[in-house]
């Protein structure tokens, strides 16, 4: 896939032709460096990666031939070839520069990018003698095992075992993977003890197809083999035998020493290494986007339940140190005098600080810049600008910001929705927005930032806007709410409607974005993450979404009160205010309870009773705790403050407890379950009492 | 069709004994003149996972042939059960296209392998002769059973 003429994701297409020209001339100064020391593996490595950063770089980026010749260049790439083929190396990375740069050319002005023939003549001879030579190199199988996995094996020799490496290829035909790995988990579990199981899950479908693994086991090779060649989901098992290393017993501190030998060696790589490779970083750092070019190499692949379980883990140590915080308070109501009282406090101030950096750290692994949502859209617009024949830039920014792994998947589906949406229908044609005297280039912006602990992620187009009008004339054809009810609602309000189900104002339903589903997935899928939706628009000028989404779904900070002896829980952000006012101050407007707060009419919401409100007398003081939400704001009557807590969230999985108008529950240190409202559903539960108000 | 080489049991040579689980009477009879393709034998039909339970029981088959999706109960759990009972009960679960959750945790249940619908005698051959293979391992001392996760 090459870029078109009409294709304006020029922003990130730069990025990466500047970072690719970077990759090219380290590559060009390790191939020079290759050709005097041939033998010098640091070289080959550093090759290795460039030429595996451009594979990722130029996949991201649509560049299929360059990403595969890329792919094929580093399977061929191994350290053995330093030994077996070390006059070769030099002439193959300069050939490899070259063609690269040819092609990077031609992409650059729109070109069909030569075949890298050359190239490729090097990359099948260096196979072709691979694998007479070393046959585990044609299935790319590398072994490279960690320091731990090392140390593992080491192990196993200790323990006068035999230790194989075992190269697994999957048929591809093989259409369940997950399924097809679990078979071979089971067989090698069957065949001895598994020291080291990995699937290549990095890089083309292609490598996904290998699985490497190390087992120790008291079976000879070919049994193994045998089980190994599972029928209709193996298609090629490769093995060797580990050589039994020579001093047995002192295994472990040689591995220790080595890899200490390594460490040192890397540290003292060529001076000219060093300064290519800081000139990249360089240029990178201050492009300001480290996602694109960088993979870095010591990062650990690790199973998303993994981490669950630590973090929920961390949900339980938390629940116990509200537990230990009530029991030191009742003691020093009890023993005010006592000495231990301040040694107690010490123990917890310090245990509450370690716990609060776990937290934090277990979070961040969580944690992925919102750049890999946004990496996927420029060929969104890209297609979508193609076939309605627009003229559509792509511009982001803070791509850095990150969020919860779990949502940022989550959000990719209305994201993509909405971006559809204003590329199809936002931006206008090339013709209109030139009788409108805008730029005849339409552009979307994406956005992200934190807000406390949500996270902000904007789309917006300079488009034609929402029609109001025509949203709301909908609304009603569809009964989504009366005539009277909808002149009552402000602009924003109507504006929303468009989240209704079933509402769409798109003339022409469109293969890119009608789908026969509507704005109300975005809002069913964002009120799903404990999230909202907001929209801008202005006629002729353009529309914003706006989508809001809680930093993380693990825990928040949040202000607890009672209703009716009953415990709740909102999140501390959402807590504008609290007051105190008398029931001689609420009125009564429509259905509502209403209430003056300073020169602001604010609606009064009681969680007793969700719905239209008798008017009580008295002058009894009740407190109100403010929120705001969305750029609205309602109080909240509440019998009593119980103060402000780090919740730890617990979903309520169960359908009887479900309500759209609670997020979930938590428990307190005592034990106590407290119900965390879902703001936004609350607000928009408020916006609908009206319709309910009039019926019941 | 191609002419297998009669699958035997190591133990005895005697045909392999075959379970056939499956909701659909179609399913089941193609399943049955496949298997006897191989030189095996029906020692029992099933028609959903309950009754699947006390057959395996009554006929102690080699092979279990086990659809996922059945009334009564799921092939899923049926495999959770029997090998629950039966830790030598060699199950192959059948199942058709795009139901990789599904035949993940049936494998996670001990299920040995499974078979995609509709079903290639080829590919199930090779798997029969696969999953029947494991019974010459007379499991070695310490090594089978044993895995560091």
């Amino acid at each position: 896939m090459s870029f078109s003429p009409d294709d304006r994701s020029s922003e990130l297409r730069d990025l990466f032709f500047e970072s690719a020209a970077e990759i090219l001339q380290g590559m060009n100064e390790a191939g020079l460096a290759l050709e005097s020391n041939p033998k010098d593996t640091e070289q080959l490595r550093h090759v290795r990666r460039a030429v595996h950063t451009l594979k990722g770089d130029s996949a991201a980026c649509g560049l299929r031939h360059l990403s595969e010749l890329a792919h094929e260049l580093e399977d061929v790439l191994t350290p053995e070839l330093v030994q077996e083929k070390s006059g070769l190396i030099a002439e193959v990375v300069l050939t490899a520069a070259d063609t690269f740069h040819e092609m990077l050319a031609a992409y650059r002005s729109d070109l069909q990018p030569p075949d890298g023939g050359a190239l490729r003549e090097h990359i099948r001879r260096l196979l072709e003698k691979q694998v007479t030579e070393t046959p585990r190199a044609a299935s790319q199988a590398r072994f490279e095992w960690t320091e731990y996995e090392r140390l593992m094996i080491a192990e196993a020799f200790r323990r006068g075992e035999a230790v194989y490496n075992i190269a697994l290829r999957l048929d591809p035909q093989a259409l369940l993977p997950a399924a097809a790995f679990e078979l071979v988990r089971k067989a090698l579990e069957g065949a001895g003890r598994v020291l080291v199981l990995r699937q290549e899950a990095a890089g083309s479908v292609e490598s996904m197809r290998l699985i490497e693994a190390a087992l120790s086991s008291t079976h000879d090779v070919e049994w193994i083999r045998k089980r190994c060649q599972i029928p209709s989901v193996v298609e090629h098992v490769e093995m060797e035998a580990l050589p039994v290393p020579q001093s047995a017993p002192r295994d472990l501190l040689e591995i220790l020493i080595e890899s200490e030998a390594a460490a040192v060696s890397a540290g003292v790589k060529p001076p000219r290494a060093e300064v290519s490779g800081g000139a990249e970083e360089d240029v990178r750092e201050g492009a300001g986007r480290p996602g694109l070019a960088h993979v870095a190499e010591s990062t650990l692949r690790v199973e998303a339940d993994r981490i669950d379980t630590v973090m929920n883990l961390v949900g339980e140590l938390i629940i116990g140190k509200s537990m230990l915080q009530r029991a030191i308070g009742e003691f020093e109501q009890r023993h005010a005098k006592d000495s231990l009282r301040g040694k107690f406090a010490d123990a917890l101030a310090f245990q509450s600080r370690v716990l609060s950096e776990l937290q934090k750290s277990v979070m961040k692994i969580r944690m992925v810049p919102v750049e890999q949502l946004f990496r996927r859209f420029p060929r969104v617009v890209r297609d979508v600008a193609k076939s309605r024949n627009k003229n559509i830039g792509l511009e982001m920014s803070g791509q850095n910001t990150d969020l919860d792994k779990g949502i940022l998947d989550a959000l990719a589906e209305p994201m993509a929705h909405l971006v559809r949406n204003a590329a199809d229908h936002g931006i206008e044609t090339v013709e209109e927005r030139e009788a409108a005297g805008k730029p005849v280039r339409g552009t979307i912006l994406l956005n992200a930032y934190h807000d406390g602990d949500q996270v902000v992620i904007e789309i917006s187009d300079d488009g034609r806007g929402l029609n109001r009008e025509k949203i709301v004339r909908r609304a009603v054809e569809r009964g989504i709410v009366s005539a009277e009810e909808a002149m009552r609602l402000n602009e924003t309000q109507q504006l929303e409607l468009c989240f209704a189900p079933g509402l769409s104002t798109a003339d022409a339903v469109t293969e890119i974005s009608g789908r026969g589903v509507g704005l109300d997935v975005v809002k069913t899928a964002l009120e799903a993450l404990k999230g909202s939706v907001e929209v801008e628009s202005q006629p002729g000028k353009g529309t914003t979404y706006r989508l809001l989404v809680p930093l993380t779904l693990a825990s928040i900070q949040a202000l607890l009160f009672r209703v009716h002896s009953r415990l709740y829980a909102v999140p501390l952000a959402a807590v504008a205010e609290i007051t105190r006012i008398t029931e001689e101050e609420i009125h009564r407007v429509d259905n509502h309870e209403v209430f003056q707060l300073r020169e602001q009419v604010l609606t009064l919401i009681r969680l007793d009773r969700l719905g239209p409100q008798p008017v009580g007398g008295g002058s009894k003081r009740i407190f109100v705790v403010v929120i705001g939400a969305g750029g609205r704001r309602f109080g909240l009557a509440v019998d009593s403050l119980m103060g402000e807590e780090e919740l730890v969230i617990k979903a309520l999985e169960d359908q009887l407890v479900t309500s759209p108008l609670v997020s979930g529950a938590s428990i307190l240190g005592d034990g106590t379950v407290v119900l965390i409202l879902n703001v936004p559903a609350v607000i928009s539960h408020l916006a609908r009492i009206p319709a309910v108000g009039a019926i019941a | 069709m191609r002419q297998f080489e009669p699958l035997t049991r190591k133990k005895d040579n005697q045909p392999v004994r075959y379970l056939i689980v499956d909701d659909s009477v179609f399913a089941r009879k193609s399943l049955a003149k496949m298997v006897e393709s191989f030189g095996g034998q029906l020692a029992g039909e099933a028609g959903d996972g309950l009754t699947a339970i006390t057959e395996y029981a009554r006929t102690t088959p080699d092979i279990v042939l086990m659809d996922i999706t059945m009334p009564q109960m799921e092939g899923i759990e049926a495999v959770g059960r029997i090998v629950q009972d039966h830790p030598d009960a060699r199950v192959v679960m059948v199942s058709s296209v795009g139901y990789q959750d599904n035949i993940l945790a049936a494998l996670q249940k001990g299920a040995r392998h499974f078979v995609q619908k509709p079903v290639k005698p080829d590919a199930l051959y090779e798997i029969i002769r696969y999953v029947l293979s494991d019974e010459s391992a007379a499991t070695p001392v310490g090594a089978a059973g044993e895995s560091a996760r």
